[in-house]
């Protein structure tokens, strides 16, 4: 650790909790209708999507109807993306004239583009269209996006009212969502960061002809273009002169903005922000980094709005942010140390620790940073390859993440996530003082308990579930490994908890890209979207029917400091405890293997 | 049914609105304020030819120049196939090729200790950067191939170094296609 | 409701631990659903070690099986043994108050001539005479007659009530004593179903419904217990694939220990015993929703500001003002005890044999009022102008030279210094519209 690394750490978080009041008030006003100062502009354009789409704002919903509204939505949005993949050899803006991705490779990126997750288990640059990239992919990034925000903003409506059975319009939320938050926080960061070099265009990708040429071995082929093998049955290599580089290009700005904005995570090239055209310059990074939390901590203020009660706004923000702080911290140190395994002359504290997947330009502050940030938002997006790092420090994205994302979480996601935590947090809480469980004066009844149970409970059953599957089938589960021992299985449960809690990093290595492992990870990913939302949603509208009851001296107050150490407490619990077996098994067993001076 | 189809609606309208004009938007803005940055940062010799990209690292292998770190993408430093390593610490294929990468930077370079950059792949695999200490590693030996004075050498490569950003963000660091060039111009290409 | 049974009482431990066998059946455990984990898995043990121990080739650790196996056992029956505990002061109240419950004979009219029978052969339409001094032998209905009756064992209330045909005084409860004149009485209710049957089982839990909060919380554990099942079931594979495969005993007791096992064996004893800790204050909980709510309050309104009524009152003490004579003191009091509007004549024959309305203005410190009450100088009250609405009162009030503020500040201290008392007696107050105790 350094002392520029911590001060690097601290300006982000200092920046963070600066916007999120005036960015937190701003959504708030949005969400309610009112007029802000851009209404000038997207005002007209509200308008005509609600007058082509059939859509009165004012007509509000009860729970049941926004839930199949935003079920539909999704619905035709996943069927968009995979059509647009399929057919992508025959649509324009496809100068590498690509083919179309295999059924459940677009099955794969359909689902997980459509639940916010953007798990690719196929490389951008090689396998999507400029246009297939565009329309499918940037448009499903801002709708996935606004559909998780409108429905924490439902929640937090069911939490805010009181005797009613509406919870808001889902069309009006949505275009509202997309139109005043996202899109013009997503220009202006786009051009920001074509300003640092990276990349906007459409023409196709550009040969470099190399200063210094080299010479590679590849596998000999014959006329054919089959490969030659000797009498051993061994592939025969032949030198091959190495002189040029192909350079790629494309409309990445547009769709990075709003890949970070969103918390989607699903990068351009293949290698997400580490990319050099994804991620120039530290500066580009310090935005894209301040994307991934910007909107979930702007929620914590939003809901202390809401509910009118700013204290426990703070008080939700006090609890992630601790977690958040511990995580950093933890994976710094953690790569700081470097690998005990390297050589004696290799120095590995003049660069920061563990170098192996990062990159120089952003150093090692950035690159946990990021990776913490990252798993906290089920953002997804990487600046450093996650399989690279040590033990301790791969252990705190996967432990992010099956905290239930609800560390800041993803945008609306990790909103209504920790609010079915408080539900549980204040249930118990309650019980321990004595009497009726109550939250912000509506009180915590069995089928509210009943249906955070299941939200709590669907969570691990996939995660635990599909990994359980994949380590006892050799023939499809374990094929994909690219490490063995605890590493491999880091390696598949990463995957199931990446796909989830729709956050869409990876452990790489893993070669995601088969039958099994596009489906059964697509499968999880729409389990934790929709199977989690639904439950989330019938405790909103039973919320909102409660009648208030005044606050007295026996209520648990929800804006101090006890009820945030209550909610990590019960954060950590619920969550460490479920999965602290399979982690034993895993990042822990790796760290000790490691320091033993085993290699796989 | 009702609501599906105005979520067909919906998504068209999205499509169109943030599918096609946003982009074109950000890329009218981006051609026409900062050209070079939103095209690739390329670098074109006297020729008019592309030699590269001030982003994108190249693979230099030669004693005479500046050699930067290991690469996972494609046969190496392949921008249309960013990759990397994602080999875990304990991987036996990650400490053999530290192992045998070290060995040989230390025959090329004997003396100090390796810095780690210089035999860590990145993430991408197109990193074109290394650390100063990487570089510092590196004068002596290119002193001694191409005949240059070692201060002259370091002159240049502390010109060629970028610091943090606004003195705070990011990291020290030189790129190493942007130093050759400027070696290769100053010093002639060395005849392979 | 007699004095609070302690918890050692070797009857109702030697009936718990019988119970916490008997509780063992899987059909029993199943309603506690954490426990009932914790059983099957302890039976697996059992078996999965017998096999061990019996089949040739089957390696095991068998001293570490049977520890693992017995504190499983011995989880489950502590867990049972709990429950059985606090059910048995339940049931020991039950007891007592079936005992109390004497065995009662009934004048049934057949056919217009009294037979004599048992109160259990009583059924419903049936119709009994009551006369003075006959116990009431079932829940009914006064068909004929008129009667003052002591209903001070169901219901508290120190003075008889009037019950008759006809209007709104007509139903009468089995338990209860005549004590003038007769009545007939129409039964309503089957032996087993009267009220006091009912305040058996209440009291002995055997109609325990679950509180609100108690099946919430119920679902909580239910659905921890569920995850962390999860969570050790998905631990095999993980262990087979890192070459470590592990044992059944290994894996059971690793769930035992996420389980909520401590609050699943205790849940259904604590809402036991909290029902139970308000019978020792003769308190009848008649739902565990009530029990909850009682717990939710903060602020409670009573229609009655400080009615005092004794059961089956005694008078401890006459302290007469200056001038009367104790003995004239007592007769007047007892006289007076039997008029038509008993609780005001409660209060009344209190305030007057305590007599401090003359201290008037002087915070009479309640707790020393007795002992210290006869060393006070004694002297006239000034003439009262009392503007109290309550005519009565005000009659009084004023014919006895008491001041009104005096009165009102006697019946506040009065009432803490009872609470405060140590005496059997005063501990024993009903409010008889409350049928709650204020103490």
């Amino acid at each position: 650790m350094t002392t520029n690394g911590i001060i690097q750490i601290l300006i982000y978080l200092a920046v963070l909790t600066v916007l999120a009041k005036p960015l937190g008030i701003y959504m708030t006003r949005v969400y309610a209708g009112e007029r802000t100062l851009l209404s000038f502009i997207l005002g007209p354009v509200e308008r005509l999507f609600y007058k082509v789409g059939r859509v009165d704002p004012e007509k509000e919903m009860t729970w049941r109807q926004y839930g199949v509204a935003m079920l539909m939505f999704s619905l035709v949005s996943g069927i968009a993306v995979y059509a647009i993949q399929r057919l992508q050899f025959f649509l324009p803006l496809n100068p590498q004239q690509l083919a179309a991705p295999s059924e459940h490779s677009s099955f794969n990126t359909a689902v997980s583009f459509m639940t916010n997750t953007n798990w690719q288990g196929y490389g951008g640059e090689t396998t999507l269209s400029y246009l297939s990239q565009m329309l499918g992919l940037t448009v499903q990034n801002f709708v996935s996006a606004a559909v998780g925000m409108a429905l924490a903003i439902a929640f937090i409506r069911g939490i805010a009212r009181f005797q009613t059975d509406k919870l808001g319009n889902f069309w009006a939320d949505l275009v509202r969502g997309t139109l005043y938050i996202l899109l013009p926080l997503s220009f202006l960061i786009a051009v920001l960061l074509v300003s640092q070099g990276v990349v906007q265009n459409f023409k196709a990708y550009d040969t470099a002809n190399l200063t210094d040429t080299f010479v590679v071995q590849v596998d000999k082929k014959d006329d054919d273009g089959n490969v030659v093998t000797d009498e051993a049955g061994e592939n025969v290599k032949e030198d091959k002169t190495i002189d040029t580089q192909t350079i790629a290009q494309g409309p990445a700005a547009s769709q990075i903005a709003i890949k970070q904005l969103g918390t989607n995570g699903g990068g351009f090239f293949n290698v997400n922000s580490a990319h050099p055209l994804e991620n120039p310059t530290p500066l580009s990074n310090f935005l894209e980094m301040l994307l991934i939390l910007l909107i979930p901590v702007a929620f914590t203020y939003t809901l202390g709005r809401m509910v009118r009660s700013q204290g426990h706004g703070w008080a939700v923000y006090g609890a992630m942010m601790f977690l958040l702080v511990v995580g950093i911290a933890t994976a710094y140190i953690a790569e700081s140390r470097g690998n005990p395994l390297y050589p004696a002359n290799v120095d590995q504290a003049v660069v920061g620790g563990n170098y192996e997947g990062k990159e120089v330009r952003l150093g090692m502050a950035n690159s946990v940073l990021w990776a913490t940030a990252t798993s906290a938002a089920s953002n997804g997006s990487v600046n450093s390859m996650h399989d690279s790092y040590t033990p301790i420090g791969g252990l705190v994205p996967m432990t992010n993440i099956l905290l239930g994302e609800v560390i800041f979480g993803g945008v609306g996601a990790g909103m209504y996530g920790i609010l079915v935590m408080i539900v549980l947090t204040v249930f118990i809480a309650g019980l321990m003082v004595g009497r009726t469980p109550e939250y912000l004066g509506k009180k915590i009844e069995a089928y509210d308990v009943k249906m955070a149970m299941l939200y709590v409970l669907i969570f691990p059953l996939s995660i635990l579930g599909f990994t359980a599957v994949s380590v006892l089938a050799p023939d499809f589960g374990l094929t994909s490994l690219n490490n063995q021992g605890a590493h491999g299985l880091s390696e598949i449960l990463y995957a199931f908890t990446s796909g989830t809690g729709n956050n869409g990093s990876a452990f790489a290595g893993l070669n995601a890209n088969t039958y099994w492992y596009n489906t059964t990870i697509g499968l999880s990913m729409l389990i934790g979207r929709f199977l989690m939302i639904i439950p989330m949603l019938a405790i909103a509208g039973n919320l909102a029917q409660k009648k208030v009851v005044p606050a007295t001296l026996g209520t648990f107050p929800v804006n101090t400091v006890l009820f945030s150490v209550l909610l990590v407490s019960i954060v950590l619990i619920v969550g460490a405890l479920t999965f602290f077996p399979v982690l034993s098994l895993s990042p822990i067993l790796e760290h000790f293997q490691m320091y033993a001076g085993q290699t796989f | 049914m009702r609501d599906l189809i105005t979520s067909f609606l919906m998504l068209l309208l999205f499509t169109i609105s943030l599918g096609v004009i946003y982009p074109l938007a950000v890329w009218g803005v981006g051609q026409a304020f900062f050209p070079h940055q939103a095209n690739g940062s390329l670098i074109r010799n006297a020729q008019g030819e592309v030699i590269g990209s001030e982003l994108i690292g190249q693979n230099f292998t030669s004693p005479t120049y500046f050699q930067g770190r290991p690469s996972a993408a494609g046969n190496g430093y392949d921008a249309g196939a960013s990759s990397g390593s994602n080999l875990g610490p304990t991987s036996e294929k990650l400490i053999d090729r530290v192992k045998g990468d070290s060995e040989a930077r230390a025959a090329e370079n004997p003396g100090t200790a390796i810095p780690a950059d210089l035999v860590t792949t990145s993430g991408s695999g197109l990193d074109p950067h290394i650390s100063p200490a990487s570089a510092d590693f590196q004068v002596a030996r290119i002193a001694k191939e191409r005949g240059i004075p070692e201060r002259e050498l370091r002159d240049m490569v502390s010109r060629y170094s970028e610091d943090r950003t606004l003195g705070l963000l990011g990291e020290p660091r030189v790129n190493v296609l942007m130093l050759n060039l400027e070696l290769d111009r100053r010093f002639g290409r060395p005849v392979k | 409701m007699k004095k609070a049974i302690s918890i050692w009482d070797a009857n109702i431990i030697g009936r718990a631990v019988a119970d916490s066998f008997k509780k063992l059946n899987p059909l029993t455990m199943l309603k506690n659903p954490v426990m009932f984990v914790v059983e099957v898995g302890a039976a697996f043990l059992t078996v999965r070690m017998v096999m061990n121990l019996v089949m040739p080739g089957a390696a095991g650790n068998f001293p570490f099986e049977l520890q693992i196996t017995l504190w499983l056992w011995f989880t489950v029956l502590f867990a049972n043994f709990a429950e059985a505990m606090a059910e048995g002061r339940g049931k020991a109240q039950a007891d007592t108050l079936r005992r109390s419950r004497t065995e009662t004979h009934a004048k049934l009219l057949r056919n217009g001539s009294p037979e004599v029978v048992s109160a259990t052969e009583l059924r419903l339409d049936d119709v009994v005479l009551v006369e003075a001094g006959d116990f009431i032998p079932g829940d009914g209905e006064v068909i004929e007659g008129v009667a003052s009756v002591d209903e001070s064992a169901i219901t508290g209330e120190s003075a008889p009530v009037i019950r008759e045909a006809g209007g709104d005084r007509s139903a009468v409860t089995g338990g209860t004593r005549v004590l003038s004149d007769w009545i007939k009485v129409r039964i309503t209710a089957n032996p087993g179903e009267t009220f006091i049957d009912r305040m058996i089982a209440l009291v002995e839990g055997a109609a325990r419904q679950r509180t609100p909060n108690e099946i919430a919380l119920n679902i909580l554990l239910v659905g921890l217990t569920i995850v962390f099942l999860l969570a050790v079931v998905t631990l095999q594979p993980f262990a087979i694939y890192s070459n470590a495969p592990q044992t059944l005993f290994v894996l059971i007791s690793l769930l035992v220990c996420l389980i909520p096992t401590t609050i699943g064996a205790l849940l259904s004893a604590i809402g036991i015993a909290g029902m139970d800790r308000l019978v020792q204050h003769n308190v009848l909980a008649m739902s565990g929703r009530a029990v909850e709510a009682a717990g939710d309050v903060n602020t409670l309104l009573l229609d009655k500001t400080g009615t005092i009524t004794l059961g089956n009152r005694q008078a401890t003490e006459f302290i007469p003002l200056t001038g009367i004579d104790e003995h004239h003191l007592a007769d007047a009091a007892q006289l007076s005890s039997s008029r038509t509007r008993p609780r005001k004549a409660a209060r009344s024959s209190f305030w007057r044999s305590s007599g401090t309305a003359c201290e008037a203005g002087r915070s009479t410190n309640s707790r020393r009022m007795p002992r210290s009450y006869r060393s006070l100088p004694k002297r006239e009250c000034p003439a009262s102008t009392s503007t109290d609405a309550r005519s009565g009162r005000e009659r009084w009030t004023r014919s006895r030279n008491i001041s009104v503020k005096a009165v009102l500040s006697l019946r506040r201290n009065c009432g803490k210094w009872l609470r405060r008392s140590r005496g059997q007696a005063a501990r024993r107050l009903w409010s008889p519209t409350i049928k709650r105790p204020l103490a």
